[in-house]
């Protein structure tokens, strides 16, 4: 059940009007408990057999976290999700790896993986680290850590919400109020604009350049793979927008993932910047764990490359991920040798979001293809500027214009304020005046008008 | 309480009155179809509604408007008007995604100033609906020289071929008359329509007629008595068939295109042609040769996936260009 879907919008209003009556109660935990009904039926709306799995992931992370003091539950509590990741998503992978490293045939297992089993398992890990660390208490109410584990808006494509962030939200009553209803509803609104407005339209020339590089001309591969960028971008932030209106609504935080990363001056900022969840899961459970800066310059950048090699690897089992991954630990090391200055120019600053940009895109090649002979195709067929068919796709421009729009527009607005990073923010407006409303309407009427019709799931939901 | 809820609903059924009106002032350049009637001659089966202004943004970008037979057409048709190539065909002869002077008919007319081309093709108008329409349209329009078909598959059944050659195919429906016919004339809601109908699974109003994928090919007795029937209709009014074929091209991985063809079905409904006296243009040669030699596809625009779909600019040019050759060298 997609977010852009028929399906998700009537399982929405029924889990609504549910939630509405049932936080009448004084006791949360019905309404809590209906949230997580409602969450395993989203779940197992893919694959029913999937919330077994799920439950297991939950159970062990709940009985594991209650006997954290003792090493041997600390250890069960973290190699668990672990070892479930790592068979579901990565055992064919390293067996194929065997296969072609001994160069001989041992076969594979038909596994089917789990749709969102990177982001729970990531959540059940980080609740028990959590707990050890003293971060925030077990939680004895099972319920309640199931529905941390596996609250819909956030199960199958994160972000990956932190248990310390959202287990407290549900000591407290979170309500459905008519303020979290009008941000939530307009959040969700501008996701669906990003996602099947733009990023779907976006994925027809990316697939078509991608699928033949070698029938495309240099200047048709360069605006894909620059497409591309924009794609994955308007795709994942869209979806996180769409989580975090629909907890919104419900009455519960999430930190926002996505902060225009493509104003980044750098890499560094970039990893500040792009799916904010991972990058801070990553640093508080993996690098910081590793040592982290703590023990020295050399160790530091061992630290951050092994970290970004396996948040590469943690978006797919592929060497294309892994060298994805390798590309941005690399610069990432490189970045930190590279002294910065508080105040520069406006043409160096410019400059330097244009190369951050420029980089990032190469490294998507990477991201997007199935095989590095593919990646290979697309970097040859730019830099050899290949003839081929020249296709000036329409939607390309008009997301470079919005992407263009949208960030003066924050500029001016960072300027108005004061300050000196840019943010993104989320044009709300105010649903109690015609203005609102009609601007609301507009872009819903847009969404309807525009959006893509043809199969475009998420391209998170691979992960 | 009741008045503040009240208020708002007020606010919000007026803001939804301002957004419906924007967005359908949008859609009027966007996407905007005319409504289209049943026609009583029966040459096709359905025009759209006279001199209407059209446009559409869905499947790259045109606009123009439909002639006063309602046929998007450069010229009109009146009752003295001498006819010389009628061309019949799909959505893709009737070129809605490109300029009118830039669609096949368009092309050929000023490759050929001195001549009378009108083109009735209009959506939905497969080869077989227009072989079942084709006595009408040869009776009405009795062109002098040349009837043009367009096709873009040749897969058929035997029961879709019987049914042709009884001239008993389903007519399209139009949906005219009250509540429906007033829906269809508002812009936006004809896109919503084409949407929500594309997102259940269903082809968009406009959307490219399906490439027939009929596995149980019909027989050859079938086919030639079809073909022998289409030109017997048409050489009666001393004028001659030609079926103009257009398959799509695939992108190979390696660069390379390959035309989607049943080469055997090609060959042998070019035999049956040939058997029966009907110009047969196979366009695959030429959309390969200009494929290979100036890396262009005849199918899909800039705002559509590459190759698939309806017919653009380059497309139409290299079948103008096609015809005209064959034309000028039949004399």
């Amino acid at each position: 059940m997609s977010f852009a879907s028929l399906e998700f919008l009537i399982f929405f209003s029924v889990v609504f009007v549910f939630v509405l009556f049932l936080q009448k109660f004084k006791n949360t935990l019905y309404k809590e408990f209906f949230l997580l009904v409602a969450s395993y039926f989203f779940y197992g709306y893919w694959d029913w057999r999937f919330c077994f799995l799920l439950l297991f992931v939950t159970v062990a992370a709940y009985i594991t976290a209650l006997f954290s003091h003792k090493k041997l539950a600390l250890a069960v509590g973290i190699i668990v999700p672990l070892v479930v990741l790592g068979f579901f998503k990565y055992f064919n992978f390293f067996l194929d790896s065997l296969e072609t490293l001994i160069n001989k045939d041992i076969g594979t297992l038909a596994i089917i993986l789990p749709v969102g089993i990177s982001f729970y398992t990531f959540q059940a890990l980080s609740y028990v680290i959590d707990v050890k660390r003293e971060k925030i208490p077990a939680e004895k109410i099972f319920i309640k850590l199931a529905l941390y584990i596996s609250f819909f808006p956030q199960l199958v494509a994160g972000p990956i919400v932190k248990a310390s962030d959202f287990l407290p939200q549900l000591r407290k009553d979170r309500h459905i109020t008519l303020k979290n209803v009008e941000t939530g509803i307009q959040l969700m609104v501008f996701g669906l604009v990003k996602k099947i407005v733009i990023a779907d339209h976006l994925s027809v020339f990316v697939d078509d350049v991608f699928n033949t590089p070698a029938a495309f001309s240099w200047i048709s591969i360069l605006l894909a793979v620059i497409s591309y960028s924009i794609q994955i971008y308007f795709d994942f932030s869209g979806y996180s927008d769409i989580a975090i209106g629909c907890a919104k609504c419900f009455g519960y935080d999430f930190c926002p993932n996505f902060n225009m990363p493509y104003i980044s001056e750098n890499v560094t900022a970039f990893w500040r910047r792009w799916h904010i969840s991972l990058s801070t899961w990553l640093k508080e459970y993996l690098y910081i764990p590793l040592g982290g800066n703590r023990k020295g310059k050399a160790r530091q950048y061992i630290n951050l490359f092994i970290t970004m090699l396996l948040g590469g690897l943690w978006h797919g089992a592929s060497w294309t991920f892994v060298f994805w991954g390798a590309l941005h630990g690399g610069a990432l090391c490189i970045d930190k040798l590279i002294p910065k200055k508080k105040k520069r120019k406006t043409i160096f600053r410019v400059l330097s979001v244009l190369g951050t940009f420029l980089f990032v895109s190469f490294t998507w090649i990477f991201f997007r293809s199935d095989s590095f002979t593919n990646a290979w195709l697309i970097i040859k067929g730019i830099f050899t500027l290949q003839d081929g068919i020249i296709q000036p796709f329409f939607w390309t421009f008009i997301a470079i214009a919005v992407v263009c729009i949208g960030t003066v527009i924050a500029i001016i607005r960072t300027k108005k304020r004061n300050e000196y990073e840019v943010n993104g923010f989320y044009p709300l407006f105010n649903l109690n005046t015609v203005l609102g409303l009609t601007i609301l309407f507009l872009v819903c009427g847009l969404i309807l008008g525009l959006a893509f019709t043809g199969e475009h799931p998420f391209v998170y939901f691979q992960f | 309480m009741s008045k503040r809820i009240f208020l708002w609903m007020a606010k919000a059924l007026l803001s939804g009155v301002i957004a419906f009106a924007i967005l359908t002032g949008v859609c009027m350049l966007y996407y905007n179809l005319p409504v289209h009637y049943d026609t009583v001659d029966g040459a096709t089966d359905y025009s759209w509604e006279k001199n209407k202004f059209y446009s559409r943004g869905t499947e790259g970008f045109a606009w123009g408007k439909t002639n006063n037979e309602g046929y998007l057409n450069p010229i009109d048709y009146t009752e003295s008007t001498q006819v010389d190539i009628l061309v019949m065909g799909s959505s893709h002869m009737e070129a809605y995604n490109v300029p009118q002077n830039k669609s096949t008919a368009g092309i050929l007319s000023s490759m050929m100033p001195d001549k009378t081309i009108y083109n009735i093709g209009i959506s939905g108008h497969n080869f077989l609906v227009c072989a079942d329409n084709l006595a009408n349209a040869v009776n009405k329009y009795e062109p002098k020289e040349y009837v043009i078909i367009e096709t873009h598959g040749l897969a058929y059944s035997d029961v879709q071929l019987q049914t042709a050659i009884d001239e008993n195919v389903t007519d399209l429906t139009s949906y005219t008359g009250g509540v429906l016919e007033l829906l269809q004339k508002n812009p936006f809601l004809r896109l919503i329509y084409s949407q929500l109908k594309s997102f259940s699974g269903n082809a968009a109003d406009d959307a490219a007629p399906p490439i027939s994928t009929e596995t149980t090919i019909g027989s050859e007795e079938n086919y030639c008595s079809l073909l022998a029937k289409l030109s017997d209709t048409v050489s009666d009014k001393g004028s001659q068939l030609i079926i103009v074929y257009h398959p799509s091209l695939i992108l190979n991985k390696d660069g390379t295109a390959s035309a989607n063809v049943d080469q055997e079905l090609s060959e042998f409904f070019a035999a049956c042609c040939e058997k029966n006296g009907i110009i047969f243009l196979d366009m695959s040669n030429q959309f390969l040769e200009s494929y290979e030699n100036e890396s262009i596809l005849p199918h899909g625009f800039t705002n559509t996936s590459i190759g698939t779909g309806h017919l653009n600019k380059n497309g139409h040019a290299l079948i103008a260009e096609s015809l005209y050759e064959i034309m000028k060298a039949v004399g």
